[in-house]
């Protein structure tokens, strides 16, 4: 091999393997260093042609309150996170910009399948609803990056979905955040781990816990 | 191989034992022999190993793919990631060692390139699912999209070139936006990239073309036959107005392609030749309808432009571009398309110059004269399918009369189901169209007499 082909080769193959480990060390880097944020979740079983089974993660993503009254469908979109009174995380406003203060996650505006993308599935609130109290615009939203699958052995991807199904309104998703990057870091139901659960066979009774809020998707 | 070289050594003894029996002279067995011997040409068998070692490639990294796939979570991360460069670096070392061992062999470049194609995505996948990064499939593409283009040109491998296509058309597809109040489709953000993947591809389509003659490899012409339907598809979903105009201009844009690099003796890009003209006649028998006057060639025609958004006037300048690059490349290098036919490589223009007639009808007489468009492309169409059957006629090129025959009689055929006429002078028209045909049967009849004749002569050696 001639010199030159050896050194645009070695360039080809370190670019190439830059790719992994780019996706390796902000992976890791998130995991360790970012924020923890709890998300109530639902799930289903579905397949990814190159990757194998994995569990469907739903967080609420519609309605989240924004100033901005133009948006297009696709257009990029900055969702900044804040935690209710029980703890669990939610999207506080959809956002331009990156909010300067605090975590936020990056998506897409839903794109509404069979409408143009002119059209923004933006939900108008009565300007002045109940009892004169002034309501923003809200906006829905996809799934934000990396945050909607979590995938799993196939040996478990069923008895997963089940499992989920029946932890409906118990099921968190723990998300690391970090600079506007998130990555997936467990489903819990109740307080265990799914892999866990499913391990042991899944015996926990959520009914038990006497929970009446379930969440809507 | 072996069965090929034990066919040809069967030919060569049997030559022998010819010459022996003085069934032929010395002469004429050793020109047997030597045809024998030219014939043992390996390229299809060449062909063969490139095709079994890219399908060996794919069905290899399917089986990784799905390794891969089985999660393997109760492994530690450490040994799960480590495992997930794996594909990566077992592509790179089959590719530095085409490089080193076989550089010369299309098989091992084809394979090994296509293989660590293949093995990048492996690892891409691997890991994205160790983290649960589950992105979207457009990111996935993207990424492997970006690490196949040098593989283009390190060692130029064409064969990838079919799944980096079908990668890109994909990726482009995954960003579709229908608007189903307007009857519209657009690509979104995605279609720029889409663009830049092509112009990326360009230069080794350029490379393996052989410009001084006009025997092409077939990489070329396999090239040639991806791209086409490969830019076709996006370009119609992709432009804004004139689609009929630019649909036109493309397939007279390949037509000449084909023209200026397809060699005749070797039956290179007929069918790419075959299908940009079939292209071009079935754009303009639409051209004839009232349906596609009214609907397209008007509403669409730049002169409504204002009618929707400032993108219609880019494409529309982009377009003048390419058509001005089309002909200013044809008339100068005019003498390489003698044998084309004019008719079809200026409809382009032909569709222009109607849109403005139109608008000057509309502009004079405030109505639309449809009726005489559609009359202008009928008989446009009728000249051209005639033109194309006497110049297959001259060229002795049966597809070519046949292709002629069948335009002229598409173009009956609707005629006689949408046109707007009383019962007795359609009846009239239609009967001497048939006449028409019973003349050019009454022609081709000559010349196959003409050619038993000649027969008969040669045979008799008169």
């Amino acid at each position: 091999m001639e010199n030159k082909k050896k050194w645009i080769f070695i360039g080809y193959a370190v670019l190439v393997l830059l790719i992994p480990i780019y996706m390796v060390g902000s992976s890791a880097s998130i995991l360790s260093n970012g924020k923890l944020y709890k998300f109530r979740m639902e799930g289903y079983d579905p397949f990814d042609f190159f990757r194998g089974n994995y569990l469907r993660v739903n967080i609420d993503t519609r309605g989240i309150p924004t100033d901005k009254d133009d948006w297009v469908s696709g257009e990029t979109v900055y969702l900044s996170i804040d935690v209710d009174q029980d703890g669990y995380a939610f999207f506080d406003e959809a956002l331009e910009e990156p909010p300067s203060t605090g975590d936020y996650m990056v998506s897409r505006i839903d794109r509404l399948n069979g409408f143009s993308r002119s059209v923004t599935r933006m939900v108008t609130g009565d300007m002045f609803g109940g009892g004169g109290e002034y309501r923003r615009k809200t906006v829905d939203v996809e799934m934000p990056n990396n945050l909607g699958k979590y995938f799993i052995t196939e040996d478990y991807a069923t008895d997963g979905e089940y499992a989920l199904r029946r932890a409906r309104g118990f099921a968190t998703v723990h998300v690391r955040v970090q600079g506007g990057s998130a990555r997936l870091q467990d489903i819990y139901l109740g307080k265990t781990p799914i892999m866990e659960y499913l391990e042991d066979g899944g015996d926990e009774d959520f009914g038990d816990r006497g929970r009446g809020s379930f969440l809507q998707f | 191989m072996l069965l090929l070289d034990n066919v040809s050594e069967y030919l060569v003894r049997f030559a022998d034992r010819l010459e022996e029996k003085e069934i032929v002279s010395t002469d004429q067995a050793s020109k047997i022999r030597k045809y024998v011997r030219r014939e043992e040409s390996p390229s299809l068998w060449y062909l063969f190993l490139v095709l079994s070692g890219m399908l060996g490639a794919i069905i290899f990294s399917a089986g990784v793919y799905s390794i891969s796939s089985h999660n393997w979570y109760d492994y530690p991360e450490w040994l799960r990631v480590t495992l997930g460069f794996m594909p990566t670096v077992a592509g790179l070392f089959f590719y530095y060692r085409m490089l080193t061992k076989h550089p010369n062999s299309t098989a091992w470049i084809e394979g090994t390139s296509l293989f660590l194609m293949l093995m990048i995505g492996a690892s891409i996948a691997t890991i994205s699912r160790i983290y649960h990064m589950g992105g979207d499939y457009e990111d996935f593409i993207l990424t492997m999209l970006f690490a196949t283009v040098p593989l283009f040109y390190i060692k130029r491998a064409s064969g990838i070139a079919f799944f980096y296509l079908l990668l890109a058309l994909l990726y482009l597809a995954l960003d579709i936006r229908v608007d189903v109040f307007t009857g519209t489709l657009d690509f979104g953000g995605n279609s720029v990239w889409f663009w830049i993947f092509i112009v990326a591809l360009l230069p080794h389509y350029y490379m393996t073309m052989n410009r001084d003659g006009r025997a092409q490899s077939l990489r070329f012409r396999f090239l040639t036959l991806i791209l086409y339907f490969s830019i076709y598809g996006a370009l119609m979903a992709s432009v804004d107005g004139n689609l009929l105009v630019w649909a036109l201009a493309y397939n007279v844009g390949f037509y000449l392609i084909t023209q200026r690099f397809a060699s005749k003796s070797l039956g290179s890009l007929r069918l790419m030749s075959f299908l940009t003209q079939l292209g071009i006649a079935v754009l303009l028998i639409g051209a004839t309808m009232r349906f596609i006057i009214m609907q397209t060639l008007r509403r669409d025609s730049f002169f409504n432009m204002d009618d929707y958004d400032g993108g219609e006037w880019y494409y529309f300048l982009l377009l003048l571009v390419v058509l001005g690059g089309i002909y200013y490349n044809y008339f100068k290098t005019r003498d390489h398309y003698e044998n084309s036919n004019k008719l079809m490589i200026f409809a382009p223009l032909l569709i222009i110059a109607l849109m403005i007639l139109d608008f000057l009808i509309d502009l004079v007489f405030n109505d639309t004269w449809w009726w005489l468009i559609s009359l202008i492309m009928n008989a446009y169409v009728f000249f051209l399918a005639v033109t194309v059957m006497v110049s297959g006629s001259e060229q002795g090129r049966f597809l070519k009369m046949i292709s002629g025959l069948f335009v002229l009689a598409i173009l009956v055929t609707i005629r006689y189901f949408d046109v707007d006429m009383g019962f007795i002078w359609k009846g009239l028209l239609f009967m001497s169209f048939g006449v028409v045909f019973f003349l050019i049967n009454m022609f081709v009849k000559e010349k196959v007499d003409q050619v038993e004749r000649n027969k008969k002569r040669t045979i008799d050696g008169k």
